[in-house]
């Protein structure tokens, strides 16, 4: 029995000192005492000599690739508004535009890409907003249940990010003009009535009233131009085209049904429905004559550029045998356009771009608009409210 | 005795000379004017005028035409000629200068102020918020008809409003200042509604007849999010790639007064009436908790059940 513990004994004894040899042949003997002994630091902080710091990571603005062919999307996010502003000519142009949802504002530096948000005010459910032209005044609308809309305005403060509001109301219809005055169209019974709106005072003056209700104003650009004011169209429903300058209605010879127009300078770009198709035609007011264009045009699908009678439209060359415009409005269908350069003197038309061409995707122009030089176009695609911009 | 008969004698066989009073702005005999097709045209558009004499008692020789002063030669005889109406306001003066074959000459003249009568039809039906179009009238709805005269210099409260609806006159006749009235839609797929406009002494200004459209309401679907409210894309089927979605049913062209007080309203998926605990009662939010299909159906029912007609039901698939 004593025999057996023994040799158990030696053997155990043995393989220790055998994977003591194997351990020491692998990582070797440890140079110091440290390299044994834990330090709990019972006697006092052990300084290192190097202390490693780890990086700080420095969240830098977002950046806008502006260099990225002419064709170029400026945000991923829904946009509510936008407005290209130019504060000196030293300066770089910005771009303005408003979040949807949120009504956060943010710019975009043209030159750089950078994006910078301006002012982190919330305005629950934005779905439209408007921007004066020195990027100073908003004017936010809300989703509601009903065509007049909860309506904020406000300024932009110079110290915080924020906006402060100035005016509280509803509205069917805003848009600055270029003195920074805001049109307001407000439903009274069942007429419509419009101000003007000045920031500056927070005041308000009357502008005109209409005697119905289910207006659409073509605001003029400028304090004292003359409006264009049409009923709402409907295909089945006479549309008349009216010039409100002061508080004086007077009637253009511009009729049909399904009435939709703009004007750029003497001339005005309108659809009717005429043989279950719709149609578009040049109207020459210094004339009193129209022209047909070849194919249908919608008219909220085109800008009016410098005032002389020339038009930049986008049509979906697919689909310019419309039957109306109605399913659009409801979202039954959508485009994907082209642009196109309408001039209503020469009758003349000029392809543009393609945007399925130059992007690859599924465009539906809305809310076209020319930069005051003339060189950009900027635009909402329809199908996720994101907004792009495009080198003339 | 006998002076009475002499009287009476030498009266009867007086010469009889007949006068005619003068209505309107047309000189006329009894059975002779100017007759203008449209009787009401509006600018800048084409209408005839033709002499109208076949109630007049002698037979008519000669016709010169004169507008505005100026003699058409080219319609020298014509009873029935062509012409524009200028700018809106601007006034027309046609003369028919008329010899019968008695030798007598007559003019009867007629002046023509075109104007545009704009009848401006808002049907209080329901379309959503983002939609550009005006809504359209449906059977039993309310429609605001509004009435814009141009190229009057009278004041509307000055002026005679008789509108009609298929014949029959609203209100009960002529109303001074009502450039407005109201009416319900009645059965049918369209109707007429005229409009008489005349200044207070009974001169018509303008009138105009118009055929107005009754349509069914239709129905579509949008998805709607809490931060961005309602999309304006319509959806005939739907993949629910979150956990829930919130859908709200727009009725097109359904009488305001039915949608917000709809006598029934009601959700299925598929084909099973479920409670709705939205507030809301055109929204539900539908999620894939428990479900055992790939796809759903989902369908929604409103209508006015005093007025059938009244209401629209449609669905879309959800598919998970």
């Amino acid at each position: 029995m004593n025999k057996k513990f023994f040799i158990i004994g030696g053997l155990a004894v043995i393989l220790l000192l055998l994977g003591v040899w194997v351990y020491l042949l692998v990582y070797g003997a440890p140079a110091t005492t440290d390299d044994i002994f834990a330090n709990l630091g019972t006697e006092g902080e052990v300084t290192e000599g190097d202390i490693v710091v780890p990086p700080v990571v420095i969240e830098e603005s977002p950046v806008v690739n502006v260099d990225a062919g002419r064709l170029r999307q400026l945000t991923t996010g829904p946009v509510a508004g936008f407005r290209e502003v130019q504060l000196s000519t030293t300066t770089p142009a910005l771009i303005y535009y408003v979040e949807m949802g949120t009504g956060h504002v943010y710019t975009i530096n043209t030159e750089s890409g950078e994006t910078l948000r301006v002012s982190a005010t919330t305005f629950p459910q934005t779905i439209a907003a408007e921007i004066s032209n020195t990027g100073r005044y908003y004017a936010m609308r809300s989703a509601s249940a009903s065509k007049s809309t909860p309506l904020t305005v406000g300024t932009i403060s110079t110290s915080t990010v924020s906006i402060t509001k100035s005016y509280e109301g509803t509205a069917l219809d805003v848009a600055f003009n270029n003195n920074e005055e805001l049109y307001i169209l407000s439903r009274e019974a069942d007429t419509s009535s419009a101000v003007t709106y000045n920031l500056q005072s927070n005041s308000s003056a009357l502008l005109f009233t209409l005697p119905f209700l289910e207006a659409k104003v073509e605001w003029g650009k400028e304090r004292g131009d003359s409006h264009l004011v049409y009923p709402k169209p409907a295909t089945a429903l006479e549309g008349q085209l009216y010039e409100i300058s002061g508080d004086t209605l007077t009637r253009l010879p511009v009729q049909g049904l399904g009435l939709t127009a703009l004007k750029s300078g003497n001339i005005t770009l309108y659809n009717v429905i005429e043989g279950r198709r719709l149609k578009s035609y040049f109207f020459d007011h210094s004339f009193g004559v129209k022209e047909s264009l070849d194919s249908a045009v919608l008219v909220e699908k085109c800008t009016g550029a410098a005032d002389e009678g020339v038009f930049i439209c986008a049509q979906d060359g697919s689909k310019t045998n419309l039957r109306n415009q109605e399913d659009w409005y409801a979202g039954e269908i959508t485009f994907a356009d082209s642009v196109w350069l309408l001039d209503g003197n020469s009758l003349t038309g000029e392809l543009l771009f393609d945007t399925l061409e130059e992007s690859g995707r599924q465009i539906d122009i809305i809310n076209l608009d020319l930069n005051d030089t003339g060189e950009v176009l900027y635009f909402i695609n329809k199908l996720d409210n994101t907004l792009w911009m495009y080198e003339l | 005795m006998k002076h009475l008969l002499v009287s009476i004698f030498i009266f009867l066989f007086l010469p009889i000379s007949v006068t005619y009073a003068q209505i309107g702005t047309s000189i006329t005999e009894p059975g002779i004017s100017i007759k203008t097709t449209p009787a009401y045209p509006e600018p800048n558009t084409s209408f005839t005028s033709s002499l109208d004499d076949y109630s007049s008692i002698d037979r008519v020789t000669n016709i010169t035409w004169r507008v505005d002063g100026e003699v058409l030669t080219e319609a020298a005889n014509l009873r029935t000629i062509n012409l524009r109406s200028k700018d809106g306001g601007q006034p027309t003066i046609i003369e028919a200068v008329v010899t019968f074959s008695t030798g007598r000459t007559q003019i009867i003249k007629q002046t023509v102020t075109p104007r545009y009568l704009d009848i401006i039809v808002e049907a209080q039906t329901k379309t959503p918020y983002f939609y550009l179009g005006r809504s359209v009238p449906s059977v039993g709805s309310a429609v605001n008809l509004t009435a814009v005269l141009s190229n009057s210099a009278v004041d509307s409260n000055n002026l005679l409003y008789t509108w009609r609806m298929n014949n029959t006159v609203i209100g009960g006749g002529a109303q001074r200042g009502k450039n407005k009235t109201s009416i319900t839609t009645p059965p049918g797929s369209e109707f007429l509604i005229g409009l008489e406009v005349s200044t207070l002494t009974g001169e018509i200004l303008a009138r105009r007849t118009v055929s107005i459209p009754s349509v069914s309401p239709s129905l579509h679907f949008y998805e709607k999010s809490s931060l961005y409210g309602l999309s304006n894309r319509s959806v005939t089927s739907l993949n629910l790639t979150g956990d829930s979605v919130t859908m709200q049913a727009e009725p097109f062209n359904l009488d305001i007064e039915t949608y917000n007080n709809p006598d029934l309203v009601e959700w299925k998926i598929n084909n099973v009436v479920v409670q709705n605990p939205n507030t809301n009662p055109y929204e539900i939010t539908l999620t894939a908790e428990n479900q055992t299909f790939s796809a759903s159906t989902i369908d929604f029912h409103v209508r006015d059940l005093n007025s059938l007609l009244q209401g629209v039901r449609g669905q879309f698939k959800l598919n998970f």
